[in-house]
């Protein structure tokens, strides 16, 4: 029976339950000797991982620096051309810092920072790290990315003055899922040593946002069945550039391997970190730059109706109805002619039917209700809001109450339908109004005849 | 005051009147106790005058202002010595009544505090939403008439499960003075101390209402939770004072030093004015008297509620469960069914209804539109639902200080209130039914915690690990914190690494090292404040699709999710199809059927430690082994409580370490006595399920805190041999929870009071041979238990010189042996 306080606390260590199990299958793990702090040898692990071990007052950090030069290429993607479309996408990056605001005021600053952290875990909070903070920046034409890794969690104020230095110089920075994960995980760690959060004043672009409206369901053309709804770095690179990655250290490994560094020292396993990293930095960049060629280019250069589609609804957030309008119409026009997208082309043609009722055209607006009616494959609840649309229109402003009274009927023959008794009630006051017309014609005695018959009801 | 409302007083004070007297005829003033009665005891608690105190001076103006405008110009004398203590820079416990102001003392000295200087910033920690959504109200109204006439903004926000997450930002940063729970303090602010550091940095008080809601498990992981508040209010170099108040408890300060580990100061002496009141007891008459079988409380609740509805009183009952709150409400409309608009003002209040609706029955009550409610516990703790005029009890529930408090919702200021309790058939109920200067005479019960329990510190060692890095120096509890962060770290989850060396706090003798946490897991999550051990069962409805209707926690799991078994959830019945004891699901059926199941554990207890042993040798405690296993269940019908069946069960041994007292019946006083070994085994059985209730009452437990394991001698039954001494027969009294949560010290230094209180329940229940309220069923003990077990007992008391029938004579008045 365990008596010592040492092995009572195995014993309920062991396990979440072990104190419930048979006691006979209780297998506690051998005590250890208090062990003292393990001491990174820094030139060591900066030889291992080809980097830089930075020493200052707050403590160590291991900058790792590389140059992704023009003619080296990401998939069939070179990074020359990456870098060139980022570098003349300032008219499509004020598009974007329209359509998403960044949430310190003012626009996207050209001068844009790629970023990517690695955490010791997705929950947040005070006892989540960020051991790696990875930056990528256009320079002569390529790209340069340097990674910050914490050599041990003593050295984290070095860690954090180094990334803050760096940014300091920095226009915008560029992520992905980066305003809801990275930086407030970052911020945490800024407030934990009480040290101002450099990004605060930064504009910060979440590329995505625009990527899942330009690419989120694209189904693939090559390739093993992917989730259609995946929208992940690692889907789109393969899409946009037919990128690979080979020998990726998955997600859920990335903790560990940084554990295992933190408690023995063992460095090594930390190089396919960094390079996973990188990678994620240079696909950022790409599907940053894809991004900007789509909205510089304008709907011709989407080479997909659902990517059209995206671009339109970019370009409708930003306020550039215009050529929202014109994605619209495109897009519908294309997946009308592929054939096999009816959802692309009803959430198109709806899309440009609500543009234009905004837009007071109300006569156009009916004309792409009508065309969504009469699409093949449109999904019974878009086409319900089309034929209702469209009896209000009839009822109100063609006039045309018998064709509004058989929109009404349509909707009701569609068992169903929800809210049917606004339906039944629309479809009571037109048929009281084809009534009032019938009574109105001359023949019946005129409009006086109208209001002594109306007056009692 | 208007004419109609003094009429309107005078006519409630005649109608009380009658009711009382029809209740209890005859005179009050100096009326004996009558055990053997239907009204057991009628007692009289005079009115009270209030006691003012002017507004201190160092009050600030704008305040003061504010609450004379809300018609407070002076002070009750508990108020003002709150003042006085927290301006001294002392903590206090407040333990003055229900409806004694106990909400100022914690909100004038923070809203004090927050115009003094902006900054300040206090936590208000509630034991349930309701009730800090409810304080938030009062609160609001406050601020807002500050708001209105001196223009100070003051920030009260409720922070929950329910908060919206758009708000949360705003929240952490502007609220002055954040409501929450211990909960949430736990896994939603503590582990995200940096989003609050403008709260942590200023944080000037800690507000703990209804303190004594945290005994047991919950008080324990609570004691731990401030032990992770302390660590980072001393990282960002602030130093709160805690303002608690607590319902009366025998040991407030006791609690309340032992939660937050501070010295405290003890506010007893209420200076709120108080009306008279009168408390009676009823005891439902006796139907059978061989079976001990009395009649339904629940009926006789009916009774008495009824009778002071009819007078136009206004009245809260409190029932013991979901069940009886519905049944209870169906009866009392049933009852007033042919007085128009009546059943409409009766209504019932309980966890489960939709909050809308409980806000609408706590106006009806504030502004006396609904005459009657019958309400769970939901009711007990302090929701504002202004004074009531008679507060009915069905059922003891279970602790002196929660009686008073439920009782407590009835009483004007000025007003005669009346409040009675309806015992149950439940041993402890007839006790206290029974023994009615146990309840007015004794003080209420102890609040106890184990908050060094090393499951639950484990736990939070790894919370507080993740929250902030332990230094090699670092203490936290009792036990050793680097020793618990060794074994940590043998199991990967915290890594020590040296102490960071930064310029900014460069003093010579840093600490060595710093443990950090290195796993990817969040640690809160996997622990519940409420039990000890996240592990839990999830009980899954397959009447239509499958879907989780409720969980329990692991121990628990067995004895109620058998195979077979009747769980009960918001009155509803569901069977048990399937258990899947390595999934942690059990698959259930909602079904119509007039029994639940009572689950028969078997258990072996082994002895590892003794850590005393009392002067006579008999009564002991110490650490033992349990090894329990479910073996059956049984059939009862509801309300008669019949056995209607049974049925056998297989399922794996569950075994803990935890602390246990124990009764060692010497051999001799068994040999001494004339009966067969068969009815000393009875006997001892009778004694044990007698002495189990009693300990719950003195614990102010819970029934499932405690097991019961019961060692008769290893002889099989019906042979003529005598106990020996290995086989010593012994009854464990243990603590249900894997280490201990620390009962079993206590009942050993009470043992005196638990041996005298379960002979005064044996002797005075008017059963012959033992029923359900002393030594259990006939059918399940034998037909002696009840006398073997009193001559047991009276060896063990020192009656047996004098004692062998059961007169009321032999109840000895034992008030002064009490150790409380």
């Amino acid at each position: 029976m365990p008596v010592n306080l040492s092995d009572r606390l195995r014993q309920v260590v062991a396990g979440a339950n072990g104190h419930l199990m048979p006691a006979h299958g209780v297998e506690l793990p051998p005590a250890s000797p208090q062990r003292a702090p393990v001491k990174i040898d820094g030139r060591r692990v900066a030889g291992i991982l080809a980097g830089d071990w930075l020493e200052s007052a707050d403590g160590a950090v291991l900058v790792v620096d590389r140059y992704y030069a023009s003619d080296r290429r990401h998939g069939r993607e070179p990074v020359g051309g990456i870098v060139e479309t980022i570098e003349n996408g300032s008219s499509a990056l004020e598009i974007l810092s329209n359509a998403w605001p960044a949430r310190a005021g003012g626009s996207y600053s050209p001068r844009l920072c790629f970023f990517d952290v690695e955490t010791t875990g997705l929950a947040g909070g005070a006892g989540t790290q960020a051991f790696l903070v990875g930056c990528a920046i256009v320079e002569d034409g390529g790209l340069r990315i340097r990674q910050f890794l914490l050599p041990g969690f003593e050295h984290e104020r070095a860690l954090l003055a180094s990334v803050a230095e760096f940014t300091a110089a920095q226009g915008t920075l560029v992520s992905f899922n980066g305003r809801s994960f990275d930086a407030p995980l970052v911020e945490t760690r800024y407030l934990l040593h009480r040290l101002t959060f450099p990004f605060a004043d930064l504009p910060h672009l979440d590329m995505l946002h625009p990527a899942r409206r330009l690419w989120k369901q694209r189904p693939l053309v090559a390739g093993p069945a992917l989730d259609e709804d995946s929208c992940r770095l690692s889907v789109l690179e393969r899409h946009l550039a037919g990128y690979h990655r080979i020998g990726d250290v998955p997600g859920f490994e990335i903790p560990s391997r940084y554990f295992r560094f933190v408690r023995d020292g063992v460095a090594h396993p930390l190089e396919a970190v960094l390079e996973h990293n990188r990678i994620d930095l240079v696909s950022l960049a790409l599907v940053t730059a894809r991004a900007l060629r789509l909205i510089e280019r304008g709907p011709r250069a989407a080479t997909h109706p659902r990517e059209c589609l995206g671009l339109g609804r970019v370009y409708e957030r930003a306020g550039v109805l215009d050529s929202a309008e014109i994605c619209y119409r495109e897009a519908a026009a294309l997946a009308g002619r592929i054939g096999r997208e009816p959802d692309v082309q009803a959430d198109a043609l709806r899309r440009l039917a609500l543009l234009r009722r905004r837009s007071r055209r109300m006569v156009e607006a009916a004309a792409a209700w009508e065309e969504l009616v009469n699409t093949p494959g449109c999904p019974s609840i878009l086409r319900r809001e089309a034929r209702e649309a469209l009896a209000i229109h009839h009822e109100h402003r063609s006039r045309d109450l018998q064709m509004a009274r058989s929109l009404v009927l349509d909707v009701l023959a569609d068992q169903t339908a929800r809210r049917r008794e606004l339906a039944e009630h629309r479809l009571r006051r037109i048929e009281r109004k084809i009534a009032i017309r019938e009574l109105a014609r001359p023949e019946r005695g005129g409009l006086f005849a109208v209001f002594e018959e109306a007056a009692p009801a | 005051m208007s004419l109609p409302a003094v009429r309107s007083l005078e006519r409630k004070e005649v109608a009380l009147q009658g009711a009382l007297e029809r209740l209890a005829p005859g005179p009050w003033a100096a009326r004996e106790d009558t055990p053997d009665g239907i009204i057991t005891a009628v007692r009289r608690l005079p009115a009270v005058e209030a006691r003012f105190a002017p507004f201190p001076d160092s009050i600030d103006p704008r305040l003061r202002a504010a609450l004379e405008r809300r018609g407070i110009s002076q002070l009750y004398t508990h108020q003002a010595e709150a003042v006085a203590h927290i301006a001294a820079g002392r903590n206090i416990v407040v333990t003055t009544p229900t409806a004694s102001g106990k909400t100022l003392c914690y909100n004038l000295p923070v809203i004090d505090a927050v115009l003094r200087d902006v900054s300040s910033r206090a936590l208000y920690l509630f034991p349930t939403k309701a009730l800090a959504q409810d304080q938030m109200a009062e609160l609001h109204e406050l601020v807002g008439e500050l708001a209105e006439h001196s223009g100070e903004q003051i920030g009260v926000h409720t922070y929950d499960g329910d908060t919206p997450a758009d708000a949360r930002r705003t929240i952490r940063t502007r609220a002055h003075v954040v409501l929450s729970n211990p909960d949430m303090l736990h896994s939603g602010i503590l582990p995200h101390h940096p989003r609050w550091a403008k709260l942590f940095e200023n944080l000037r008080y800690v507000v703990i209402d209804e303190l004594h809601a945290y005994r047991g498990v919950f008080g324990s992981h609570l004691c731990n939770v401030l032990r992770r508040l302390h660590r980072i209010a001393k990282h960002y170099r602030s130093d709160p004072q805690f303002i608690c108040s607590s319902a009366t408890i025998a040991n407030p300060r006791e609690l309340a030093e032992r939660l937050a580990e501070r010295p405290f100061e003890l506010i007893s002496q209420s200076g709120a004015p108080r009306g008279e009141k009168f408390f009676v007891f009823v005891n439902p008459p006796v139907v059978n008297r061989e079976l001990g079988i009395r009649r339904s409380y629940l009926t006789e609740t009916r009774r008495v509620a009824g009778e002071f509805l009819r007078r136009q009183l206004q009245v809260i009952v409190f029932a013991q469960s979901r069940l009886s709150t519905e049944i209870l409400t169906t009866y009392l409309k049933e009852d007033f069914e042919d007085v128009p608009g009546m059943p409409e003002l009766i209504r019932g209040y309980r966890g489960g209804y939709l909050p809308m609706r409980r806000r609408e029955i706590e106006r009806g009550l504030r502004e006396g539109l609904v005459k009657g409610v019958v309400s769970t516990n939901a009711l007990e703790l302090g929701i504002d639902i202004g004074a009531l005029d008679v507060a009915v009890l069905a059922g003891y529930p279970g602790t002196i200080a929660a009686t008073w408090q439920r009782a407590g919702r009835a009483g004007r200021r000025s007003l005669r209130s009346a409040a009675v309790l309806v015992g149950s058939s439940a041993p402890i109920d007839q006790f206290v039914v029974r023994h009615p200067s146990y309840f007015f005479d004794a003080s209420p019960e102890h609040a106890l915690i184990n908050p060094d329990n090393l499951h639950i510190l484990v736990d939070h060692v790894k919370c507080a690990a993740f929250e902030l890095p332990f230094s090699t120096r670092d203490e936290f509890g009792r036990v050793s914190v680097q020793e618990v962060l060794g074994v940590l770290q043998d199991a990967g989850l915290v890594h020590l690494a040296a102490a960071a060396t930064t310029a900014a706090d460069a003093d010579a003798d840093a600490a060595p090292g710093q443990w950090h946490w290195t796993s990817e897991s969040y640690p809160a999550d996997a622990v519940s404040l409420r039990s000890i051990s996240s592990d839990n069962f999830v009980i899954v409805d397959q009447t239509n699709a499958a879907r989780v209707i409720a969980e329990t926690d692991f121990t628990s799991g067995p004895p109620t999710l058998h195979p077979k078994a009747i769980y009960m959830i918001e009155g509803r019945l569901f069977q048990v199809e399937r258990l899947d004891f390595e999934g942690r699901k059990a698959y259930v059926k909602q079904v119509d059927c007039d029994y639940y199941t009572d689950a028969i554990t078997h258990s072996r207890v082994a002895i590892l430690d003794r850590f005393a042993t009392d002067a006579r040798g008999v009564a002991n405690h110490g650490e033992v082994h349990v090894v329990s296993r479910v073996v059956g269940f049984k059939k009862i019908k509801f309300y008669t409580n019949e056995n209607v069946g049974s049925g056998e069960l297989d399922l794996p041994e569950q075994q803990m370490h935890t602390t246990a007292y124990w009764l060692e019946i010497p051999p001799d006083i068994l040999a001494a006595l004339p009966y067969a070994t068969d009815d000393r085994r009875d006997g001892i059985f009778g004694l044990a399920f007698a002495m189990k209730q009693i300990a719950t009452l003195l614990l102010m437990c819970a029934g499932h805190d405690v097991g019961l394991s019961i060692n008769a001698g290893s002889s099989a039954r019906g042979s003529e041999e005598s106990f020996t001494d290995g086989d010593m027969p012994r009854i464990f009294i243990y603590d249900a929870y894997p280490g201990g949560i620390g009962f079993s010290e206590p009942l050993f230094s009470l043992q005196v009071a638990l041996l005298e209180r379960t002979r005064e329940l044996i002797v005075g229940c008017p059963c012959e041979n033992g029923c359900p309220s002393c030594v259990g069923p006939v059918g399940q003990t034998g037909p002696l238990a009840k006398t073997v077990a009193l001559r047991i007992l009276d060896h063990l008391t020192g009656h047996e010189l004098h004692a062998v029938s059961s007169s009321p004579a032999a109840i000895a008045s034992t008030a002064e042996e009490m150790p409380f």
